[in-house]
């Protein structure tokens, strides 16, 4: 019987989270994806997993910029996530250069996005301000 | 071991899609099933929740015997499969492996002149079919932008239809009615003028759960007249599984595609489609699908449609290749209103419909006028024909009702009386024995001369030897003429004069035939009379 993903997830999350990643278990998986027919569902599973490591405390965000972060901006972040997952225990930052991001920061989530980037500003106030001249 | 603060999901990904690469290296991973019950032409299996849609599925049976199913339905946990063999041959536990490929049948010109079952595996004893192509039997139809229009006449050599239902190349025309009212006569009929006028086109017939006896006797007669070297067989008897006689007609379809494909034209008859919704149901139901109306299940239509859809007139661009489908159904005491017929008339482009009661008249093909159409084949007929066969249909439909209401009535008056007398000359001129197509002249002339009112004098027995009698005259002496009309197009006013002299000139010898007989029996009774006197 086919597993939902969901279930497949919660089981590669929990079992990282106790036991880490070891090249067993990376095989067990990969095996298991390849004989369920099921490996193009490999970039949702793994955003499953994601999110549920983040339920269980363990936040893994990803922060596009053109510039790396300075001890501030990481700060800042670390405070925003806090605020949609208030049980995180351990929250790490992964740095990803996008020069497309000019200025600002974009955070993104397991299932959902902060931007917090100068372009989204402006898009915002853009917004605002037609919606003000209406 | 990576503890918890270096887990990376990016890492964990990547990782595993290395593995999954150093994994598909090795070949002994596959995917199998277990059967875990079986009967009845059906397998059920657990596991290989990969496999598609009609994919063919691989079973380990019975003394190593390998046994092909097809996946039919898919459910959450587990597959309903149909056998292609004996369900004996099959026991629970068996592994099922996926084929990874869907039905497939040999194709191509290497079939024809044989007898095939849908399998495309041979039935005539001849040697192996070595097809060098091979098609989905599940295929979708041509597109709207993929054809063009019916405009060219499939003859089928039966006057009758020819000149009232005429098909074109590329339609649909159901023929329906009881059993044994000539419906499959028709078709091969249709299949023997293709062979006869050397039209090139390649005939497949399909027999669902026809008698094996049936199909060798149409084979033998096939061979005789000659179009078995352009006809396919594709054969299933009632003793076949339910999935056999399900697969027929798709199977067929798939050889005359090919041909449809090539530029070249082909005809297929499926004989019939109520024996097919028949096996449908019966596979519907062991896979325990809903029951609807008449049990039938509720793909009941498209299981026609998408076969049916699958004759087309393709465009130039294409090639300008056709497929031409005579579907057959059969009737139970006259009803057309049953489930499958009113469904297969719907998707249809006309029916031909054939009555019990014409037939035990002697009235052969026992064609309805009245209820028999066609839908698109009047843009395909032959302009002869369509010249002579104008008004045939209203002049017979006029007869019908007239007849009917004189026999109420002893005095009819001259008009009245004309119309009937006409209408039994017409009637009497499109019976037509089997296995003798007409060519388009022969059609013509007959029409023609009918209608011109050559025959009026005839007698009513005298009509089909008179109508003979005017063919072997044109035959033999006005052979450019035969020429000339063959071609379709119409007739000039010369050319009718040519005929109706010839016409009136034959008639005239049966009058005189049925006057002297006449005479001679007005003398007999004569003498009788006054030998008692």
């Amino acid at each position: 019987m086919k597993q939902p993903r969901a279930r497949i997830a919660g089981y590669v999350a929990g079992k990282t989270l106790q036991k880490g990643v070891s090249p067993k278990f990376v095989k067990e998986v990969a095996a298991y994806l390849l004989s369920e027919h099921r490996v193009d569902e490999l970039a949702s599973l793994m955003r499953d997993v994601q999110a549920d490591w983040a339920e269980s405390g363990y936040v893994e965000v990803a922060a596009y910029s053109a510039h790396p972060l300075n001890a501030v901006a990481k700060k800042d972040i670390t405070r925003q996530v806090k605020t949609l997952y208030p049980r995180a225990r351990s929250i790490v930052i992964t740095e990803k250069r996008d020069p497309g991001v000019i200025g600002g920061v974009r955070i993104g989530l397991p299932d959902r996005q902060f931007d917090l980037t100068v372009e989204s500003k402006l898009r915002t106030f853009k917004q605002l301000a037609i919606a003000g001249k209406d | 071991m990576s503890s918890q603060t270096d887990l990376s999901i990016t890492e964990l990904s990547d990782d595993i899609r290395a593995a999954i690469a150093e994994l598909k290296k090795r070949p002994e991973i596959e995917s199998v099933g277990i059967i875990t019950r079986v009967g009845d032409g059906v397998a059920w299996i657990y596991g290989l929740s990969a496999a598609g849609y009609n994919e063919m599925l691989e079973i380990e049976g019975v003394n190593g015997k390998k046994v092909t199913a097809f996946a039919f339905n898919l459910s959450e946990d587990e597959i309903g499969a149909v056998l292609l063999g004996e369900d004996t041959d099959v026991r629970a536990g068996a592994t099922v492996r996926l084929s990874g490929a869907v039905l497939e049948v040999p194709v191509g010109p290497e079939l024809v002149g044989r007898v095939v079952d849908p399998l495309g595996r041979p039935l005539d004893g001849g040697d192996p079919i070595k097809a060098k192509q091979n098609s989905r039997v599940e295929r979708q139809a041509p597109g709207v932008l993929d054809r063009r229009s019916v405009y060219e006449p499939l003859m089928t050599g039966i006057t009758a239809i020819d000149a009232m239902v005429p098909i074109g190349r590329g339609q649909r025309e159901l023929i329906i009615g009881d059993r044994q009212t000539g419906k499959t006569a028709i078709a091969v009929d249709t299949m023997v003028n293709q062979a006869k006028q050397e039209t090139g086109v390649v005939n497949v017939y399909v027999a669902i759960g026809q008698k094996l006896s049936k199909i060798a006797a149409l084979q033998e007669r096939l061979r005789r007249e000659g179009v078995m070297d352009q006809t396919i067989i594709v054969a299933t008897s009632p003793a076949d599984p339910a999935a056999l006689l399900y697969l027929a007609p798709y199977a067929g379809c798939a050889m005359g595609e090919y041909f449809r494909d090539n530029k070249q034209h082909s005809l297929i008859i499926y004989d019939d489609l109520t024996k097919h919704a028949q096996a449908y149901r019966q596979m519907s139901l062991l896979l325990r699908r809903p029951p609807g109306r008449e049990a039938y299940p509720g793909d009941v239509f498209y299981l026609h449609s998408r076969l049916l859809e699958r004759a087309s007139k393709l465009n130039d661009e294409l090639g300008g290749g056709s497929l031409t489908a005579l579907p057959i159904i059969e009737t139970q005491a006259g009803e057309v209103s049953a489930y499958i017929p009113t469904n297969v008339i719907s998707i249809t482009d006309g029916q031909i419909y054939l009555e019990t009661n014409l037939f035990y008249q002697g009235i052969r093909p026992a064609i309805s006028v009245g209820l028999s159409v066609s839908r698109v084949g009047g843009s395909a007929q032959t302009k002869a024909v369509k010249a002579a066969g104008g008004g045939l249909k209203l002049a017979l439909a006029q007869f019908r009702e007239l007849a009917a209401f004189s026999q109420f009535s002893t005095d009819l008056d001259e008009e009245t009386r004309h119309t009937i007398e006409r209408g039994q000359r017409l009637t009497e001129l499109l019976k037509q024995p089997q296995y003798s197509p007409y060519s388009i002249w022969e059609m013509y002339t007959s029409l023609y001369a009918a209608t011109e009112g050559a025959f009026d004098k005839v007698p009513l027995e005298k009509i089909k030897p008179a109508e003979q009698a005017l063919h072997r005259e044109l035959k033999s002496k006005h052979a450019k003429l035969v020429d000339a009309l063959n071609t379709g197009d119409k007739p000039t006013d010369a050319q009718n004069d040519t005929i109706m002299k010839a016409a009136k000139s034959v008639a005239q010898t049966y009058e005189a035939e049925e006057s002297r007989k006449a005479a001679i029996s007005a003398d007999k009774a004569e003498d009788r009379k006054s030998a008692n006197g």
